[in-house]
């Protein structure tokens, strides 16, 4: 039985993944927190925390709440920093087996031109994954991935400093997607995450204000999911390069809802709070899948939708 | 650290809206040190969706039929989770995920060990005043309520550990806070430790500023948490010493250190 896929398959090194299921930025740490509990060697990938140039301390508390099915986040990229991350991480990765991708997050081009040299030829590294959901510095504050152009330009700036697979990691928090993802692709990207987290709010009944101090934070867990895959399903409509969906993903089910919408990949993030097994059960429950309906291939078992 | 399913013993609520739950735990309650916690599926859907995280309240034998292997939780009706916590009943099987944080440490050469708490802080420290006892030392547990019902109820504790009370109402014990009462104990303490909301440790900072000789005070500090493991940097707390992960690093923290 044959679950990998491919997610690089313009490049020439390829990224090739056992299986389809990735662990989601933020929610694995660097891979290392979860592996006493969960088999990390069968995972597809591992994504790890969104790593900036300096080390960050991260938003004040609250920096976490429940909502109905899902959670509000606003942790502020809090990260040991590139340098550590390359000096501390990459080389504990480079014994593993199982792929690790690191995702950058950067206020400036200059920024992220300069997380991707640094991890350029860096062993343990299997590839970039671009957080777009970050305010420009530059430009007012304006949101990269809310502008095609913007989006664009990060991408051409991590595509220059960098031989390694570039996956950029889209914001659903913008009025098309498709244009982001095509400009995206346009400029450089071997694969497209659908998508990262839905801004949202909630309040303090008691304090009279919102909960987070910040007011808007990140919704991810199954509330999202339905709106995550419409949006997956929107941009594999739009762009040829492969898609990996991300957003309530948290059964086997779930991640074929994804597959037959067109994308590649999924990443699994809240549910592992719930679970720490679900990627496994879902990669075990894939295979199943697969067995049920008689196929040695995912593309055989989901390739008939993509409509 | 291990994620399993451990069956429920018993589910009786001891004060009242606060639950004891005893839980068959062999490899947890061989592991598990006082002052850590568990994280624990409330319901087995999405909603609650989070883990609750819970202080490991006793461990071993006390559990129903002499269970050797038993692990306790003391908590409070408070929202969805707990009060799903509260409909289980014995034979059900509850899914955990534990022993996890750094719990209390107690040097080998203290003899005295004062605690302090208040509410269901005194949960982690029922633990920790049971396993002492059982070494030899001798234990003083101030407990702090709000009325006489709220308090711990003394049969449940062994008989070696003295157990003074503190109610904002006076119906029992001292009238007024529970950190009223640390002076009393202060020097005859070779060790302090105390579980509390935060407005406990604000009023134990200063109610201990004062006292001589200095003497670090062991707090659990507890934050919100997603992961309970330290991948989700949600549990950040500021210290002294930078920024801590309450799930991982803490919860067990030197109150010098917390910013109050
Ligand atoms: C390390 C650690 C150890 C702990 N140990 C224990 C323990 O031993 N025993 C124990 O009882 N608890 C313990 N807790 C606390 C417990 O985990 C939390 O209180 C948990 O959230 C309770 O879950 P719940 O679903 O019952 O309540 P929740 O629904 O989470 O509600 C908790 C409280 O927050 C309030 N609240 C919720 N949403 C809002 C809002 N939007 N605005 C205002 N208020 C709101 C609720 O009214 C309620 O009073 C511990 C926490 C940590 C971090
Ligand atoms: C606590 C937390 C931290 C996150 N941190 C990051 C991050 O650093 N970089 C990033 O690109 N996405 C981050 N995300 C977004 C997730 O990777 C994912 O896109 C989102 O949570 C939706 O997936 P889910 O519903 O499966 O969690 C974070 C999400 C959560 C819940």
């Amino acid at each position: 039985m044959d679950l990998s896929v491919e997610l690089a398959p313009k490049r020439k090194t390829g990224l090739r993944l056992e299986n389809p299921v990735m662990t989601a930025s933020g929610t694995f740490g660097y891979g290392t927190e979860y592996a006493s509990l969960v088999d990390i060697q069968r995972l597809g990938a591992i994504v790890s925390k969104g790593v900036t140039l300096r080390p960050r301390k991260g938003n004040p508390q609250p920096r976490i709440v429940e909502t109905p099915a899902g959670m509000l986040n606003s942790i502020g990229l809090q990260n040991i920093g590139i340098r550590a991350v390359v000096r501390e991480k990459a080389p504990l990765w480079a014994e593993w087996s199982v792929p690790v991708i690191v995702n950058i997050a950067g206020d400036t081009y200059d920024e992220f031109r300069r997380l991707a040299a640094a991890l350029e030829g860096v062993p343990g590294v299997a590839g970039v994954e671009v957080n777009i959901s970050c305010p420009n510095v530059d430009q007012g504050g304006m949101v990269f991935g809310c502008d095609p152009g913007m989006a664009a330009q990060v991408t051409r700036c991590v595509r220059q400093e960098t031989s390694l697979p570039v996956i950029v990691k889209l914001t659903p928090n913008v009025g098309d997607i498709r244009a982001v993802a095509q400009a995206v692709e346009e400029a450089g990207a071997d694969a497209l995450t659908v998508a990262n987290t839905f801004l949202g709010m909630a309040y303090d009944l008691r304090r009279r204000r919102p909960v987070i101090p910040r007011g808007a934070a990140g919704l991810s867990g199954p509330a999202i999911k339905p709106l995550a895959l419409y949006l997956a399903h929107q941009v594999a409509q739009a762009v040829t390069a492969p898609v990996i969906g991300c957003g309530g993903i948290a059964s086997a089910r779930d991640a074929l809802e994804f597959l037959m919408a067109g994308a590649t990949a999924v990443q699994v993030g809240t549910a592992t709070f719930v679970d720490p097994q679900a990627s496994i059960r879902i990669i075990e429950g894939l295979e199943r899948y697969l067995e049920q309906q008689g196929c040695d291939t995912l593309r055989e078992a989901v390739g008939v939708g993509n409509s | 650290m291990r994620q399993l399913r451990a069956d429920v013993l018993s589910n009786q609520e001891v004060m009242p809206g606060i639950n004891l739950m005893w839980l068959r735990a062999p490899d947890i309650a061989q592991e598990a040190q006082p002052g850590q916690f568990l994280m624990v599926r409330c319901g087995d859907g999405f909603d609650p969706l989070l883990r609750r995280a819970l202080s490991i309240h006793r461990l071993g034998t006390s559990a129903p039929g002499g269970a050797a292997q038993g692990c306790a939780l003391l908590y409070g009706l408070q929202g969805a989770g707990t009060s799903l916590l509260g409909r289980m009943r014995p034979g059900d099987a509850l899914d955990v995920l534990g022993p996890l944080g750094r719990g209390y440490t107690v040097h080998r050469a203290s003899r005295n060990l004062l605690l302090i708490a208040e509410g269901w802080g005194i949960s982690p420290l029922v633990a920790l005043a049971e396993s002492q006892v059982a070494r030899g030392r001798s234990v003083t547990l101030l407990a702090g309520a709000p009325e006489a019902g709220h308090v711990y109820p003394q049969d449940l504790l062994a008989a070696e550990i003295e157990l003074v009370a503190a109610t904002v109402d006076g119906s029992l014990g001292h009238q007024g806070a529970v950190v009223d009462l640390v002076g009393d104990y202060w020097s005859w303490a070779d060790e302090v430790y105390a579980c509390g909301p935060w407005s406990m440790y604000q009023e134990l900072a200063r109610a201990t500023s004062g006292q001589w000789p200095r003497k670090p005070v062991q707090v659990l500090a507890e934050m919100s948490m997603a992961c309970g493991v330290g991948a989700c940097f949600a549990c950040t707390i500021e210290t002294r010493r930078g920024p801590r992960l309450s799930c991982r690093e803490g919860p067990r923290l030197l109150l010098s250190d917390l910013l109050l």
